[in-house]
């Protein structure tokens, strides 16, 4: 009985299987053969012998048409679309593959709709048009008739607006892609799922297609305006998944340019280190983004330096991305959604920042049921929970903490160091809350805290917390609101234990307080309108140090607070000028000011800032405008497409920077403080020009592109020797005006599907920096231009990954890069009792060239719907051949003889495994 | 703290992530930059006022890094009442030292002037003389983990903010084995072994060391400008310092702010350079510049003022748990054999052993049997330190 049971079920699921595929199969029967003028009636025997086709017609409408065709797998709605161009006559083919001929515009191959649903009127635009009540089979071959059909208009063309959800999910799916094929009309749906499309009149095939997962397709008939609400699949598509999801339009079609997209499921799949899904270690796999060592989770976007990077949570500003003096970036990568980074220059909704913007969106709670996920690593572990609560309502928690510390214990055994100990965790909130149709309220909460000591004394630790509220107003079909309340804040503190007589505390916080509101106004089909205005209050502390406990006799110290407000008013046009051009053009407006309270030292004009030129004190009462700066911003791009695979792009884009991060290493350090522009150091400034040119190959098997850019940059902050950072509150005494320059060209050779995909790309770029010629207090390197820390000319990267069935992928990473520039010592001399170095000039030479190769072997569990955990496993090695590449290259006397060392971060294949699960 | 953090994460780094540190060769091409150096300080108010010239070498280079310059023509200048500039010579030793000992008035404003027949001629910037005030005390606390921490403590005050200090250690120390004997070649054919005389005893000896690391510091931060238990040296727990007596004598200079920022980057170019988050190396400034070229660096910066000292003895006595172990001496130990009356030429008739004792018999205490011997290096200390007992040497 059992066996027949399980024979019975297999033949079923067989002849599931078989329909499936005779249904994929004849909706692409496709139409070859040569009709040299022929009548319509003999094209329509030939067609309905070879193919599953039946015509119906009347004789008189197809008297005098011929037929003059050469078909080579040709579809057929493309051929009657030639036959009958001009003729008057209109064409349906329903699912059965009937084609009707007929003269009126709209022909119904269906019983009216009321034929077998009793609904109300009301009702029913809503269920026609809403699939979740529909057998998944079915819907990609059920003609969808939308609009009123007796709607008369002599408008050739109507407006489709719909929502696409994942199916899954429930949750509405950002940068799905919704076209045609006939004339590639195309929307893409933003980040609430929506989209909007202007075809013409009558029966469509549209096609969805969403980050590299599988197409799905609808047919519709379009009556009038309507709207239609589409499901897709999401949860086989993770296996089927290409390596970085760029979709496969957009590349060419995006009018913005130096924009790259990375969703989670593409992060996974590269090799990492320790078994981390690292957000910032992925982008690093970009052309055109580097960073000075493996140790630092700053990054250097085209030349810019580490902190002209925006790096935004759901809105929320984070100020250190690092955990674990930087061998991880800050971001839980079970809770991050998809990674946009803008290296180009940024849409006018954005700011602040000289060099980029990495816009990290968060996942938030799905409507159906509680699910789970998390992972088993060898330093850390992390869980996600998330779920509905109530009807209206979801939530997702998502934390990770370290357990490192038994390592570093390890390592207090074996050798004299007494305590040093590092440990970490992080955890985001989210919640969202559908008031209404129109309205949707979002709460998004970040938490992180780093500890850290290297000996027993002194301890280091730092934070971020943040948490906005985020309400979406949907005003009518067209416009829509975003206004976002948040607050940003980041700390770190030192305690100093190490006599009773010392002891200190320091700490460095930083507060922002941000209102944003975002307008996105769908004017018509040539113009999307954004706007809006931001206001962000800086609350700065930039340093204090108090003494502990009775008998310190250290002397407090404060750096005198700083406060600002740096309000932006933004528009943006995305200007579809026609189908080829398109243009993406805003202006940001800001303006800054240094507020009190405040004590300032005013120095004596065209004289270096130091001591002895301060010729008096200034003092600002409380929100006293101390200095104003404003400017406006411009940001530009264009593209053109020369045909469906090659387009064209070019943009300019100037930014300005507020804060600055002081920071005298080379790579971003924990111990880094903040700084607000005041009247001594003037806000940085930058402009790019980029063109880009992208062509896609093969029928987009193969994707390429070229882009050139040229930056310059003011206003960039070096230091004198020997400043001091810390609890300095005369800064502008020691840091030196710097002017900048980028350049550089990306090229890039991509295959995103396929077994095997990845990308080749090569960047060349180059950054340098130069002393200000009106830097009166020191000139670096007597003035001339000088490579900045992170001018890395050449670089090269491969990324494949190749999976040999569903559950089973390998990827490798190689990565090529030149070393990076280093002020070596160039002689040596005797002083104070021991020998010294002189050195050269400020980045002279470089450390010898980088060269990492990486593999990772992911490994999923059975794809059973029904199981209660679905696990996978990450293994890999980090660098594979064990190359020591330097991280840097010092000098010092060891027993009065001088020595040079290199040191490497990674100097030994790094194995790694993680245990992931989700249920 | 900054400091500490570096030095710990370069000893860490390599142990948790598999890092390494390798000796570097970066096959850079190092042209001998012979950039002068100069190292010194104008004593005022009555003292010795020294210079050291010397050049750069290359970083590659094997040799001794101390390049002198022992023919320049060195002055310290001044300026008279009537703004007329008064050079006074400085005294070569033909090693690179230049010495002046006279009395100069410390209201005045100093440079040096640097001839180097090669180069052309050197002026340091004029600068003011610092009174460089007391040292309130110097002493020693033994710490938890035993090692002895000298410190000082001193008051600053507004002229003098930032502080210098160099020190000269010296102490006594004993062979592990005491030779009371001495090998004694009467003719090519004849020879004996005497006893020692008081003087000829090798078995304790003094030895000195200066400091290597720049140590500055500044009261500023201070309440009263109090500088509390700054300390000078760490003398790690069984150290031959301490075996017996030991004594530190510290110097004191108040310097300017330039000339700490100048010390400052010394020691950060020296300490920090390489870790994770160390900064970046930084241009090492002067006060010494060729005369008429700007393009010829000079490196050094001369400090003009007083400067003050202040000495303290250490007694074994006044520590815990010191139990000396010095390396050069280990593995030393008697010759298990005893060498018979006739073979005392075979034995020590050369410099690496000395006879250490005699071997009398048993039976008949006058009768001597032979000799136990010992390497020298085990037994003279001269081969290390001087026995001459240092003049300052109390007790």
């Amino acid at each position: 009985m059992r066996i027949k049971l399980l024979i019975f079920c297999f033949s079923m699921c067989c002849s599931i299987a078989a329909r499936e595929v005779y249904a994929q199969e004849t909706d692409e029967e496709k139409i070859s053969g040569l009709f040299p003028g022929i009548s319509f009636s003999r094209f329509v025997n030939a067609i309905e012998k070879e193919n599953h086709y039946q015509f119906f017609f009347k004789n008189e409408d197809i008297a005098d048409i011929k037929v003059n065709i050469s078909a080579n797998e040709n579809e057929l709605k493309d051929i009657l679309d030639l036959i009958f161009e001009n003729t008057g006559l209109h064409y349906t083919i329903d699912k059965q593959k009937r084609v009707f001929i007929h003269r009126s515009k709209v022909f119904y191959t269906e019983v009216s709709k009321d034929f077998f649903e009793k609904k109300s009127l009301q009702d029913e635009n809503q269920i026609q048009n809403d699939e979740s009540y529909l057998d998944r089979a079915y819907i990609k071959n059920k003609l969808w008739r939308i609009g009123e059909e007796n709607f008369v208009e002599n408008d050739e063309l109507a407006l489709l607006k719909g929502t696409v959800y994942g199916l899954k999910s429930g949750e509405p799916v950002n940068g799905a892609v919704i076209y045609e094929k006939n004339n590639y009309t195309k929307s893409v749906t933003d980040k609430n799922g929506h989209f909007s499309i202007l075809l013409p009149r009558g029966h469509h095939t549209l096609f969805i297609q969403h980050l590299g997962q599988f197409q799905e397709q609808r047919q519709i008939e379009l009556l009038g305006n309507g709207n239609l609400h589409l499901q897709i699949d999401e949860s086989i598509v993770s296996l089927d998944e290409v390596i970085v999801s760029s979709d496969r339009l957009s590349n060419i079609n995006r009018s913005e340019m130096g924009v790259e997209v990375m969703s989670v499921e593409s992060m996974k799949k590269l090799p990492s280190t320790m078994g981390e899904v690292d957000v910032i270690k992925s982008i690093l796999t970009l052309p055109g983004v580097k960073t000075v060592g493996e140790s630092s989770v700053g990054f250097n976007v085209r030349g810019g330096a580490a902190d002209q990077n925006l790096i935004l949570l759901n809105h929320s500003t984070i100020y250190n991305p690092s955990h674990f003096f930087g061998f991880f970036s800050s971001f839980n990568a079970d809770m991050v959604d998809n990674v946009e980074l803008h290296k180009a220059g940024m849409p006018a909704n954005l700011g602040g920042r000289l060099s980029s913007v990495l816009d990290i969106q968060s996942k938030y709670g799905n409507m159906e049921k509680l699910q789970g996920k998390g992972g088993i690593g060898l330093l850390t572990s992390r869980l996600t929970l998330d779920g509905p609560i109530g009807k209206n309502s979801s939530f997702l928690v998502s934390g990770r903490t370290t357990y490192s510390n038994w390592l570093l214990d390890l390592v207090n055994d074996k050798s004299d160091l007494n305590a040093a100990g590092a440990s970490f965790y992080d955890f985001n909130i989210n919640l969202k809350h559908h008031i209404d149709n129109k309205n949707i309220l979002k709460l998004s909460s970040y938490w992180s805290q780093d500890d850290f000591n290297f000996d027993a004394d002194t301890l280091f630790n730092y934070n971020n917390r943040n948490v906005n509220i985020n309400w979406t107003h949907y005003f009518n079909k067209r416009l829509e609101s975003e206004v976002i309340l948040g607050i940003d804040h980041y700390r770190f503190g030192i305690s100093g234990r190490e006599d009773s007589l010392n002891a200190f505390d320091f700490d460095f916080d930083i507060s922002q307080y941000n209102i944003k509101a975002l307008f996105n106004y769908d004017y018509n089909d040539q113009h999307n309108l954004n706007f809006g205005l931001e206001n962000i209050y800086y609350q700065l502390n930039p340093g204090n140090r108090q003494k502990v406990g009775t008998t310190s006799i250290i002397i407090p110290k404060w750096v005198n607070r700083e406060t600002a407000s740096e309000t932006a008013l933004f528009i943006n046009d995305l200007f579809e000028i026609s189908d080829e051009l398109s243009l993406n053009y805003g202006l940001r407006y800001v303006l800054y000011n240094f507020l009190g309270p405040n004590e300032l030292y005013e120095y004596a004009p065209n004289l270096a800032k130091n001591e002895s030129t301060i010729i008096g004190e200034q003092i600002f009462g409380k929100n006293e405008i101390i200095e104003t700066y404003h400017a406006p911003e411009v940001r530009l791009s264009a593209r053109y497409i020369l045909d469906n695979f090659t387009s064209v792009k070019a943009g300019y884009h100037s930014t300005r920077q507020y804060i600055h991060l002081l920071t005298n290493t080379s790579s971003v350090s924990p111990t880094d403080t903040w700084k607000l522009s005041d009247p001594f150091i003037r806000p940085q400034q930058g402009n790019q020009v980029s063109i880009g040119f992208y062509k896609n190959l093969d029928q987009g098997m193969l994707e390429t592109s070229i882009e050139v850019y040229h930056r310059s940059m003011k206003n960039l902050l070096d230091y004198r020797s020997g400043a001091e950072i810390l609890l300095n509150n005369e800064i502008e005494q020691d840091v030196l005006n710097t002017k900048g320059r980028a350049y550089g060209a990306e090229l890039m050779i991509k295959k995103p599907e396929g077994r095997l995909s990845g990308w080749l790309s090569y960047t060349f770029s180059r950054s340098l920096l130069q002393t200000s010629s009106t830097e009166l207090a020191e000139k670096v390197n007597e003035g001339k231009w000088y490579p900045s820390n992170f001018d890395q000319p050449h670089d090269i990267m491969l990324v494949a990954n190749y999976e040999f069935n569903k559950r089973a992928n390998i990827a490798m990473n190689a990565n090529y890069s030149t070393g990076r520039p280093i002020t070596l010592p160039v002689a040596k001399f005797n002083y104070n009792g021991s020998e010294q170095v002189y050195y050269s000039d400020r980045n002279a030479y470089r450390i010898p060239d980088y060269f990492r190769i990486d593999l990772a072997l992911n490994l999923e569990g059975s794809h059973k719907i029904k199981k209660l955990a679905h696990a996978s496993w990450s293994l890999g090695v980090y660098n594979v051949l064990g190359r020591n590449n330097p991280y840097s290259v010092y000098y010092t006397p060891f027993n009065g003889i001088l020595n040079g060392y290199q040191l490497s971060i990674f100097a030994a294949p790094i194995p790694y495994i993680t245990y992931n699960f989700r249920f | 703290m900054k400091d500490s953090c570096i030095k710990y994460i370069i000893c860490l780094m390599p142990l948790i992530w598999w890092g390494c540190r390798e000796v570097y060769d970066p096959e850079i091409e190092q042209e001998d930059l012979e950039i002068l150096v100069v190292e010194g300080h104008i004593e005022v108010d009555g003292g010795v006022s020294e210079i050291k010239l010397s050049y750069t070498s290359p970083v590659s280079s094997e040799e001794t890094v101390f390049n002198p310059i022992p023919s320049a023509a060195v002055y310290i200048e001044y300026q008279s009442q009537s703004g007329e500039i008064i050079r006074l010579p400085m005294q070569s030793d033909f090693a690179g030292t230049y010495l002046l000992e006279t009395q100069l008035n410390p209201e005045a404003d100093y440079r040096l002037s640097i001839d180097i027949p090669e180069k052309g001629s050197y002026l340091s910037d004029w600068t003011k003389a610092r009174i460089t005030p007391p040292i309130d005390e110097l002493g020693f606390i033994q710490k938890e983990n035993s090692d002895v921490e000298i410190y000082l403590n001193t008051q600053g005050d507004e002229t003098a903010q930032y502080f210098i200090w160099n020190f000269e250690e010296t102490w006594i120390f004993n062979t592990p084995i005491i030779s009371f004997l001495k090998y004694v070649k009467l003719s090519a054919n004849k020879d004996t072994i005497l006893y020692r005389t008081q003087n000829e005893m090798t078995n304790e000896c003094f030895l000195s060391d200066k400091s290597k690391n720049v140590i500055i510091g500044s009261s500023g931060q201070f309440e009263n400008q109090l500088i509390h238990q700054k300390k000078i040296q760490q003398i790690p727990n069984g150290s031959e310092k301490l075996g017996r007596r030991y004594s530190v004598l510290v110097q004191q200079r108040a310097i300017s702010k330039e000339a700490y920022n100048f010390y400052e980057i010394l020691r950060k170019n020296a300490d920090d350079i390489g870790g994770i988050f160390s900064p970046l190396p930084s241009i090492l400034g002067s006060n010494v510049y060729h005369a008429s070229n700007p393009d010829i660096k000079a490196i050094g910066f001369i400090t003009v003022g007083t400067s003050v000292e202040k000495r303290i003895y250490i007694g074994r006595d006044e520590v815990f748990n010191w139990f000396v172990d010095i390396p050069y001496y280990a593995g030393c130990e008697f010759s298990t054999d005893t060498v018979p009356m006739q073979f005392v030429s075979e034995a020590f008739d050369n410099n690496y052993r000395v006879p250490v004792n005699p071997i009398m018999d048993e039976n008949d205490p006058r009768r001597i049997l032979g000799y136990i011997g010992a390497s020298t290096k085990c037994t003279d200390c001269t081969l290390r330190g001087r026995k001459e007992k240092p003049d300052f040497w109390e007790y």
